[in-house]
């Protein structure tokens, strides 16, 4: 069996974002970047596949040389082999190229699991594990919070704003991994040694040119509604004067 | 210039952010065409409502679906396709994205000077973006734009096309009870207090 598990690199979630000062962009050098952390559950799983049914694990990413950081932990953790697809902004990416990327990826892999998170944290989008599942024509499961084997097909509990299912499908399988999916493990120092020694397998592709673009990015807006009154006094003259309830 | 919204319904009942889809919808585009799984719905502002009946269905499964949406653009040709950012929405929204080889924006927001708004990075920033293609995937956030209020109410037209077993390949076998509540319209499900599925393992 083979499990091909993408991950995208992003922000950390603790970091503060801002735009940057044209506008385009964030202040991507200011902070530090991580596993989108549904990514990570998927790594996990595959790796927890692997053991306890055996699996050759690939981890697959696009982006630039700094990407490389996070294939790395991906090694780290436990899988066997990492590719990246190169691209200088991939942050820019709409959600159909990057699917088509590793829809381009796993047809040369052939793999029988791929896992990917359900949704990525930095442009919000749910859409790259359903897209890769459409392309490839596999079976596709989302927002999986359990997943078992069984001799050829897979039997997986899933968390949606409806309820909670059991699904089951045979594979190849395109699994998307919500939270509550596993504990991603912290890398051990002989993982970590192991991964600085193995390679990076680089790609170069070419992919569709769609027109989409990010304009620009600005703070939210703040919040309305919320003020603070600071005595009874001011409190009735605003229901008075303003909201005229009184 | 057209759009056509895809119409979430669970156990009948319209949710009700695909009202909201259909009043986003009609920001958009002058002419609005719907399709729903179901038998009878009575939808305000759609100019045409494509309905198909498959007991198959009665849980959602997003293959099959996408077929009866591509069948119904296939005959419509919109320029944008319009989903409920709801889990199977989104799951939706990138099959369409691949089989029409579109681009997609999931989670709008708001729609400014003809771009579409959208958080990024747990709306710590917020995002303008330009999208265009033919046809343009979109889905849209719960609550960020009001239901259709006008009166155009269009024909029904049932869709009778075959599914092939294949589609249901991957499917559920077992759920499970809801713990927290969802909007859905009518039927007496309106509120917050609609517990999704039902009992436990409740599969008809």
């Amino acid at each position: 069996m083979k499990i091909l598990v993408f991950i995208k690199r992003v922000p950390d979630t603790a970091a503060i974002i801002k735009p940057s000062q044209d506008g385009k962009d964030i202040n991507r050098s200011e902070i530090p970047f991580i596993i989108n952390p549904y990514d990570e559950l998927a790594v996990e799983e595959a790796i927890r596949l692997k053991e306890g049914k055996g699996a050759e694990t690939v981890v697959l990413s696009v982006g630039n040389e700094d990407v490389k950081e996070n294939l790395r932990r991906a090694l780290a953790m436990g899988i066997d082999r990492a590719i990246l697809v190169k691209h200088p902004s991939y942050w820019n990416l709409n959600p159909a190229q990057i699917g088509y990327i590793v829809s381009e990826v796993a047809k040369r892999e052939k793999p029988d699991i791929i896992l990917t998170g359900k949704l990525s944290i930095d442009d919000y989008t749910y859409s790259v594990a359903p897209y890769i599942a459409e392309a490839l024509g596999y079976n596709l499961v989302t927002y999986a919070t359990k997943v078992e084997y069984l001799d050829g097909k897979i039997r997986v509990e899933r968390e949606t704003d409806l309820g909670s299912e059991v699904w089951e499908a045979p594979l190849p399988v395109v699994i998307s991994a919500e939270r509550g999916l596993n504990e991603p493990r912290l890398p051990n120092m002989r993982g970590i040694m192991m991964a600085k020694k193995k390679e990076i397998e680089e790609l170069e592709m070419d992919i569709p040119n769609l027109s989409y673009s990010v304009e620009s990015l600005t703070p939210p807006p703040p919040r309305k509604g919320v003020r603070f009154l600071n005595s009874a006094d001011e409190i009735i003259e605003v229901l008075r004067n303003e909201v005229k309830i009184l | 210039m057209k759009a056509l919204v895809f119409v979430e319904t669970v156990k009948g009942n319209v949710r009700e952010v695909s009202l909201e889809a259909i009043g986003f919808a009609r920001i958009l585009a002058e002419e609005v065409v719907g399709v729903a799984v179901g038998k009878d719905l009575d939808i305000k502002g759609l100019d045409r409502l494509y309905l198909y009946e498959d007991e198959r269905l009665s849980i959602p499964i997003s293959k099959p679906i996408v077929e009866i949406i591509s069948e119904v653009q296939g005959r419509e040709n919109a320029k944008y396709i319009i989903l409920p950012s709801t889990s199977f929405g989104k799951e939706l929204g990138g099959r369409l994205s691949a089989k029409l080889s579109a681009p997609i924006l999931d989670d709008i927001m708001g729609y400014e000077d003809g771009m579409f708004i959208k958080g990024f990075y747990s709306n710590k920033v917020f995002a303008r973006i330009k999208i265009d293609g033919n046809p343009v995937v979109l889905s849209v956030r719960s609550r960020a734009f009001k239901p259709y209020e006008g009166n155009v109410e269009g024909e029904k037209i049932k869709l009778d096309i075959t599914l092939e077993d294949g589609y249901f390949s991957s499917k559920p076998v077992e759920l499970k009870e809801r713990k927290r509540g969802n909007r859905c319209y009518g039927g007496g499900h309106r509120g917050f207090g609609w517990k999704g599925y039902g009992k436990s393992g409740e599969l008809s």
